[in-house]
């Protein structure tokens, strides 16, 4: 017993550790950061934008479209897989008008799933570079820009990733926290990988890339449901490079009730353990730069959320007063450590996007005891989703994130 | 919430964490006092950007000094809950002052920024840096009162969009309101919109030049937009004086 509580201390706290210099990294970078300098050339450019029934959304994401801003050839393919509903009339419109958006509808296939639909779109579509956007995003004017001017100057980049922002925010607490996770975990850690170990993660939209690299990696994974991660894998494995661009941001929205969330996150995890057991696999993931980013996807994915579950049982059994075993360390404190380092992390985060808010800073506070708990049931979910279609034998469906009804930007 | 209401929460946040680190009986309270005390003092006189720097740190150094020394000389769990609170008032202390300090500064930038806004809202509006319909006439009565005095020619064009899908009209006047921005002259014409019209003041220019400029325009238009017809129709005509302009724009407006 005493060995399992010793090795738990020491592995979370060495995960803090580990994640506090991450931060610090980022907070490092993102002071420092300058946009990059402008292209003598800018290259041809794609937008892809995988839609399924986004009637919702996707008139506000095309005038964002119809707004960005390029110095180079751009066009934007909607790519329509397979929509019941009015999203085909509403991008048929704007493609009348606007000599940049096109609409693409996709045959139907399988398996069902964003990589299928964007490798569909790379078959159709001529141009240098490259761009994902998710149906709901609506990137800032010059997002684009910037991310082709990064991949340009930096030498051996297979492209670029820009920041990925919450536009429904003050919708209720989770949406907010959602916004908070997504600017320490998602953003200043990015940057905080980029600064230390010069590792990008590709995030799913607002991501640039070569469709030489992809050409020459054989395209999406159709079976990987965190398509992002799997690609970023492969890239890293063949020695490119992806550097973070703060300054190019999308607004997307975040799910904003419970189930849409744990739906949508459940997939992020279901994906990031078939990257895991791909990874186990594959021995060129476990060298160099790549072994980094695989170790971490154990630690985050798999690792981080196990020690919280043991730090929150055994914090449960001294409450209760159950007698735990004496280590001669400090539980108390170090657990009560644990939850100080977390928060100082988000706090941090605050501070670099400038948005500290005495709401902000008390929703921090409560987020160890809320917020991070729910990963333990996610974990505990995907695992058993996962398990149970290995077993069947069957491929996970792909789960589309549910859409909200917002305002329709004029 | 309302500043004040926020600005009064945490001086009460703040207080109430003061009186609490002073009067409850816990370890290295007199200790955590004076230094809660300095942080006051050094926490107001460093630069914005070192503020949080320091509160963050400060905190942080407080937790590690704890946990250090409940590792060697703590034997008792008991004791352990002691220090989680001391360490609690004094986090509690220092975030309240240091969101304190904040918000105030936060205070001043809002203001700074609306005024600032405030101004540039009187010059431009929309997603095209295009000239507000006064400040269009502004500069107006100085470009014509100078055309006037060198007996050169003004020209008043009007672009008035006649697409009627409610859906693009918009997206379609910001793409002919940049097109107008990129085809005039900067610095020397004047270009303003209200409504579904974009309205030009060209200066020093003969009806030759205005018509060679609407065709580089409908050139730049045609670039972006599909439409097999124009969307939109061009009305000029020649102005002297600011009289003949506030009636052009009258019988547009």
């Amino acid at each position: 017993m005493n060995i399992i509580i010793t090795a738990t201390v020491v592995l979370f706290w060495i995960l803090l550790l580990f994640y506090s210099a991450v931060t610090i990294g980022g907070v490092w970078y993102r002071l420092r950061f300058r946009n990059p300098p402008k292209a003598k050339h800018y290259p041809s450019v794609a937008v892809l934008i995988p839609a399924h029934n986004e009637e919702i959304v996707i008139e506000n994401t095309l005038r964002a479209m119809a707004r960005l801003r390029y110095e180079g050839k751009l066009d934007v393919y909607l790519l329509d897989d397979s929509s019941k509903d009015g999203t085909a009339a509403i991008v048929q419109e704007f493609a009348e008008v606007f000599s940049r958006i096109h609409y693409i509808p996709v045959p139907p296939g399988n398996p069902k799933g964003k990589s299928r639909v964007l490798n569909y779109g790379l078959s159709v579509t001529e141009s240098d570079y490259f761009v994902v956007y998710d149906a709901d995003n609506e990137p800032e004017p010059d997002a684009l820009e910037k991310l082709v001017q990064a991949a340009e100057a930096v030498p051996n980049a297979a492209g670029a990733v820009g920041y990925v922002k919450t536009k429904n925010v003050d919708t209720n607490i989770l949406t907010r926290m959602i916004a908070l996770e997504f600017q320490v975990f998602q953003l200043l850690m990015q940057c905080g990988r980029w600064a230390l170990f010069r590792l990008g993660s590709l995030a799913g939209t607002n991501m640039l890339l070569r469709r030489s690299v992809i050409e020459k990696l054989g395209g999406y994974d159709v079976y990987a449901l965190a398509e992002d991660a799997e690609l970023t894998v492969r890239l890293t494995a063949a020695g490119y490079v992806l550097p973070v661009i703060p300054t190019s941001r999308t607004w997307e929205q975040e799910p904003e009730t419970l189930k849409a969330f744990i739906k949508q996150r459940t997939r992020w995890l279901t994906g990031n353990l078939y990257l895991l057991e791909k990874s186990i696999k594959d021995r060129s993931h476990w060298r160099g730069k790549t072994f980094v980013l695989s170790l971490q996807h154990l630690f985050t994915y798999l690792i981080f959320v196990l020690m919280l579950l043991i730090s929150d049982v055994f914090f449960i059994l001294s409450v209760a007063g159950v007698d735990i075993p004496n280590i001669g360390a400090p539980l108390m404190m170090l657990w009560f450590m644990t939850y100080i380092v977390y928060t100082a992390q988000l706090l941090s985060a605050l501070v670099i996007d400038r948005n500290v808010s005495l709401t902000n800073v008390l929703y921090i506070l409560v987020m160890y005891f809320t917020y991070a708990q729910l990963f333990i049931l996610l974990l505990i979910r995907s695992v058993s989703t996962y398990t149970w279609s290995k077993l069947r034998k069957k491929t996970i469906a792909w789960d589309k994130t549910q859409r909200f009804k917002g305002r329709v930007d004029s | 919430m309302k500043n004040n209401l926020k600005l009064g929460i945490l001086i009460l946040t703040m207080l109430g964490f003061g009186w609490a680190l002073f009067s409850l009986v816990l370890p290295f309270s007199t200790e955590m006092l004076l230094v809660a005390g300095l942080s006051i003092l050094f926490m107001t006189l460093i630069h914005e950007r070192y503020v949080f720097l320091y509160g963050i740190s400060i905190i942080l150094s407080y937790g590690i000094f704890l946990t250090i020394f409940a590792f060697f000389f703590t034997q008792r769990p008991e004791l352990e809950i002691m220090y989680v609170y001391s360490h609690l008032l004094f986090t509690g202390f220092i975030l309240s002052f240091w969101l304190l300090l904040n918000q105030i500064k936060q205070i001043g930038y809002e203001a700074s920024e609306l005024r600032r806004q405030v101004q540039l809202l009187q010059k431009y509006h929309g997603e095209t840096d295009i000239l507000t319909v006064n400040e269009f006439t502004e500069q107006a009565q100085w470009v014509l009162k100078t055309t006037e005095r060198r007996q050169e020619e003004a020209w008043f064009v009007e672009i008035s969009i006649n697409i009627k899908n409610k859906r693009t009209q918009q997206n379609i006047k910001e793409s002919l309101e940049r097109a107008t921005l990129s085809t005039i002259r900067q610095k020397f014409d004047l270009a303003t919109s209200t409504g579904q019209s974009i309205y030009l003041l060209l200066k020093d220019i003969d009806e030759e030049g205005v018509r060679l400029m609407m065709e580089r325009y409908r050139d730049k238009v045609k670039q972006e937009l599909n439409l097999l017809d124009s969307p939109y129709e061009v009305r000029k005509e020649q102005v002297s004086n600011l009289n003949e302009l506030s009636r052009a724009l009258g019988k547009a407006i």
